[in-house]
């Protein structure tokens, strides 16, 4: 199948190939009213086709970070692009080519599985026969095609987070973000969920992922999601494929991310949201 | 499912101004839906409250020789005043706070390619709409139910422009309400805000024979049901009395403005950190 992908690529996509950065971010800072310093001067670059794991405990700003790069927080400095496009000044472009699995369960409770993809799909510009099409294909994807017509209660914890990220891809993004996908879904559902997730970033673009639970290595390949070295406090410190694996992070981000760990998880109540 | 997966980075293409529209429409779309689902129980729940209202003091009291002359008279402005308010209330404010709090689903609407101010317009042009399905609801019971059917002189053009003042004044409010409010105060959203808005509202008496109680006629003024009421009342009673015209579109515009500006502004605070 030679889908007409040419045709359909806009200039900025172009020119992000170009520089070969899907995600980019300069010094980016934020500092809640309260003066908590959630990010501090993040430097972050991430390739096309990278699969990109933030990791930390909670209070790390993992979830700040993704709320900048997602529009959803603002930032108090710096400046970041997504396929090349400045996030603070192009909004609504960035929004359009970024899919988003936020960290709670946002799915619309009124609706069905499969209308929650299709109205998804008519959000973000697609036509009512193309999104018909994507919503049933998604619902396929996420192995939900028997569940359709059910509405969120319904659904199991698992299958509600399936959908939370089938939904996210509906309209095709070209970067996923993934907040903490993985959160209370049993040890096979995480399993299952991560080979889903590899299964469809096999298909290039780029992926970014905080996890801040701390349990058993979820993801067995690549290196992907690797916990860093020396934060693992479960103890579980092999690596199943056997090699040490590599490093995900950019000592920079490191530094800048991880760096007053102790204060900020202090700073902030257990189980708060940034 | 390599095909499937490079499938994925196919970018739907759409120019400028449909980027902000098609958006815009396809949340009314989904809301619209919802709403088809769920129309038996937006009648009842609409209907309900002015439908026994209308029924024991118009019906009941009338048959048993109780009960004020001409209270059905009074009832009829009144009644479609406090309902459409009431509606932006039940079908914007509640479910709002709702997904603010615990399914913050918003969240879902916030990362569609719409700005923020674009959703709360939606969310606004949505809740216009169906106060107005409110009115053609409320309006019949109102009229049809009473013993003695209520003599209307009615003023098409102060009718035409006041109803959708008031449906816009029941979309702000219930924005406004919805962003103002976190969950744990929802109850006092009845207590503190539907009912002393409902009762001293101008409902139930008209707000000119206030005039033997001056301070409760100058207090009630902060009211914006008060200006709907009256505004009504002109358009479809004007045998009572009622407000200066000017005073009831002045009083709409400057509460619809105001209400706007609140809502859409808190709910840009609520939804951006």
């Amino acid at each position: 199948m030679a889908p007409p992908q040419t045709q359909q690529e806009s200039p900025t996509q172009e020119r992000a190939s170009q520089q070969g950065l899907t995600i980019q971010t300069r010094r980016l800072t934020k500092v809640y009213p309260g003066g908590t310093r959630a990010v501090d001067a993040l430097d972050l670059e991430i390739e096309d086709g990278e699969f990109f794991g933030l990791l930390g405990p909670n209070g790390a700003g993992k979830t700040t970070t993704i709320g900048m790069l997602t529009t959803r927080v603002i930032p108090t400095n710096g400046e970041m692009w997504i396929a090349g496009i400045n996030v603070r000044a192009r909004q609504q472009e960035v929004k359009r080519i970024i899919g988003v699995v936020t960290q709670f369960n946002t799915l619309d409770r009124r609706l069905t599985a499969w209308e929650n993809l299709y109205h998804h799909g008519r959000y973000f510009g697609l036509s009512r026969s193309d999104s018909r099409r994507e919503a049933t294909r998604v619902l396929e994807l996420v192995r939900l095609e028997e569940r359709g017509k059910s509405l969120m209660d319904e659904l199991s914890g698992g299958m509600q987070q399936r959908l939370l990220i089938g939904r996210a891809l509906v309209h095709r993004p070209e970067v996923l973000f993934l907040d903490e996908p993985t959160t209370g879904i049993d040890p096979q559902g995480r399993l299952a969920l991560w080979d889903m997730l590899l299964q469809l970033h096999g298909g290039g673009g780029a992926s970014l992922s905080a996890r801040g639970d701390h349990g058993p290595r979820e993801n067995p390949r690549d290196g992907i999601a690797e916990r860093i070295e020396g934060l693992d406090r479960s103890g579980d410190n092999h690596h199943p494929s056997g090699g040490a694996g590599h490093a995900l992070f950019h000592r920079r981000v490191r530094r800048h991310l991880w760096g007053p760990l102790g204060r900020r998880r202090s700073a902030r109540p257990p189980g708060s949201r940034r | 499912m390599t095909t499937e997966a490079a499938t994925l980075q196919v970018r739907p293409r759409y120019t400028l101004p449909m980027a902000f529209i098609q958006p815009f429409v396809a949340m009314m779309e989904r809301d619209l839906r919802v709403l088809r689902r769920d129309l038996v129980p937006f009648l009842a729940r609409t209907a309900m409250q002015p439908f026994l209202f209308v029924f024991v003091f118009t019906y009941v009291q009338p048959k048993i020789g109780a009960g004020a002359p001409g209270f059905q008279d009074v009832l009829v402005p009144g009644l479609i005043a406090s309902t459409v308010i009431f509606q932006g209330i039940q079908a914007v404010a509640i479910p709002l706070v709702m997904e603010f709090s615990q399914t913050r689903e918003i969240e879902d609407r916030v990362m569609a390619p719409l700005p923020v101010w674009g959703i709360a317009a939606q969310k606004m042009t949505f809740a216009f709409l169906q106060s107005l399905l409110v009115v053609l609801v409320v309006f019949p019971l109102v009229y049809i139910v009473p013993v003695n059917t209520p003599h209307l002189d009615v003023s098409p053009f102060v009718l035409l422009t006041i109803i959708p003042l008031g449906a816009i004044l029941s979309a702000s409010m219930g924005l406004l309400i919805g962003t103002a409010v976190n969950p744990r105060q929802i109850t006092l959203v009845f207590a503190l805000i539907v009912m002393p808005l409902t009762f001293l509202g101008a409902v139930y008496y008209p707000w000119s024979q206030l005039e033997a109680i001056r301070w409760l006629q100058v207090i009630t003024l902060l009211n914006p049901l008060v200006y709907l009421s009256e505004g009504l009342r002109g358009a479809l009673t004007p045998q009572f009395g009622h407000m200066n015209y000017v005073a009831v579109y002045a009083g709409l515009i400057v509460c619809c403005v105001g209400c706007t500006w609140g809502g859409v502004h808190m709910f840009a605070k609520r939804v951006l950190s």
